[in-house]
């Protein structure tokens, strides 16, 4: 028995416009559960997006069903993501739309939204509004953004959060998604929760204070909600350095300038390649990911403590910004 | 520089090679088949065997892949309707879209769905519908993208 859902405008009667990550979202849909779950991030007075993008979300009450281990799929300008036989979505690059069937225990699950899907439609859909997901940190002193990438386990979040508790602006501690537009680049973050490995409860005492649980990659972790890190926190800022975040040997901070085509050669291994269906999206990403690897490019080599790299970094800063202002 | 690091692997298998090729006739579509199972070539051909005449001389981009670690779960066939696409599901492995504005047919298929039944019911199914919805729909740019 073969089962039919339509979807079109007079199916998705209701709407609302959403600010992710630099980019729009209109999205339409049958479901008031949809809508009330994404109410935070409506879009707000004065917002510029890169680009923009449509979401059309059915919710069907044939199942009964949560969210399954997804599974992903792509081919030339679609990616498919399923998360259980009720829930899939269908991201048409192309057409920088997203169309989804879910059942009504997805529609409103809160951290779905905000920690897999919103992020995973940037992931897919963000080349394509002009927005490039960069696998790195990024905080902010006086407006001045400072993107921080690692390896995986280089003490990213870590250091994060030390500099968030120093008095930097908060606004992503893992992933962030570049724009340019005019010739500027802008970073944003999406609000997720620093996560911190059980280890850093050595750094951070206060951490006592939070349960460990497994994060959304099954691993043990601390998840520290922005609101709590005792800072502010922005959706964007103008980014000016680039830092590659290594650990030394000894317990010292050290600086060392990266070449441009270091940085760029680590932007473009973080993104997926494209399929050559798509070249004219993998061009203007080319170009946001050029910008990127012309900002000031430093290695911070540091061990011990994340306190030696805040103070090796507020220094460091210190005299750029001096610099600059001469 | 170790924080350089390897290029994303290929996840969504975007790359996946499709070695084997056909072009046959079914439900008078002409179609130009790639894929990386030869069992669906197979199929495929024996069922376009009994195919006489083409609705047109383009032909339909067919792409599917083979993906031996999809669930293998099976269950109701589903078609989701929204131009300019048509999916069609069967549980969670199994995901073919037709694109009728760029004429692809893109999927992906489980182990529980064989090869026979993918040439016999399931691209047969998405071919009528495209049939049934095309001449009704505006062409060209589709109404609901941004």
């Amino acid at each position: 028995m073969t089962r039919e859902i339509v979807i079109e405008s007079a199916t998705l009667p209701l709407s609302c416009d959403l600010q992710v990550a630099g980019a729009f979202c209109r999205v339409s849909t049958n479901s008031h559960t949809v809508r009330h779950t994404l109410a935070k991030w409506q879009r707000r007075d004065g917002y510029r997006p890169a680009g923009q993008f449509s979401l059309q979300v059915q919710v069907t009450n044939e199942k009964r069903e949560g969210r399954a281990n997804p599974h992903f799929w792509g081919l030339h300008h679609l990616v498919i993501a399923s998360f259980g036989s009720a829930n899939m979505f269908v991201f048409d690059i192309a057409r920088r739309n997203v169309l989804a069937t879910i059942s009504e225990e997805i529609a409103g699950d809160q951290l779905f939204w905000d920690r897999l899907l919103l992020p995973i439609a940037m992931g897919v859909l963000g080349a394509a509004v002009g927005v490039v997901p960069v696998h790195c940190a990024c905080l902010a002193i006086d407006g001045a953004g400072l993107l921080i990438a690692g390896a995986s386990g280089a003490g990213k979040s870590t250091l994060s959060v030390a500099l968030a508790r120093s008095g930097f602006t908060f606004l992503s501690d893992d992933w962030t998604y570049l724009s340019q537009s005019g010739g500027e680049l802008t970073a944003h973050g999406m609000s997720v929760p620093a996560k911190l490995l059980p280890d850093s409860e050595r750094f951070f005492p206060f951490l006592a204070g939070y349960p460990i649980r497994p994060a959304l990659n099954e691993e043990l972790a601390f998840e520290l909600p922005t609101q709590d890190l005792g800072t502010q926190v922005e959706l964007s800022c103008q980014p000016r350095w680039f830092l590659f975040l290594e650990r030394g040997a000894a317990e010292d901070c050290r600086l060392d300038p990266v070449f441009p085509h270091e940085a760029r050669q680590y932007v473009e291994n973080s993104v997926e390649r494209l399929p050559p269906q798509l070249t004219d999206i993998a061009e203007r990403r080319a170009a946001i990911m050029a910008a990127i690897s012309h900002l000031s490019c430093w290695k911070l080599t540091y061990d011990g403590p994340p306190d030696i790299a805040v103070r090796g970094l507020q220094s460091f800063l210190g005299r750029e910004r001096f610099q600059v202002s001469a | 520089m170790t924080a350089i690091r390897e290029p994303v692997p290929d996840l969504l298998r975007r790359f996946a090679p499709t070695p084997h090729l056909a072009n046959v006739v079914i439900e008078g579509f002409p179609l130009a088949v790639q894929t990386n199972d030869l069992q669906i070539i197979t199929e495929m051909q024996r069922t376009c065997a009994e195919e006489v005449k083409s609705r047109s001389d383009s032909p339909l981009l067919v792409r599917v892949v083979r993906d031996e670690d999809a669930p293998a779960d099976d269950a109701e066939v589903v078609v989701i309707s929204a131009w300019p696409l048509l999916i069609l599901t069967v549980g969670t492995g199994t995901t073919i879209v037709l694109d009728c504005e760029r004429r692809e047919i893109l999927g992906f298929l489980s182990l529980t769905v064989s090869a026979e039944r993918f040439a016999e019911e399931l691209l047969p199914t998405l071919l009528k519908r495209f049939c049934d919805e095309a001449p009704n729909q505006p062409q060209g740019t589709s109404e609901k993208t941004v």
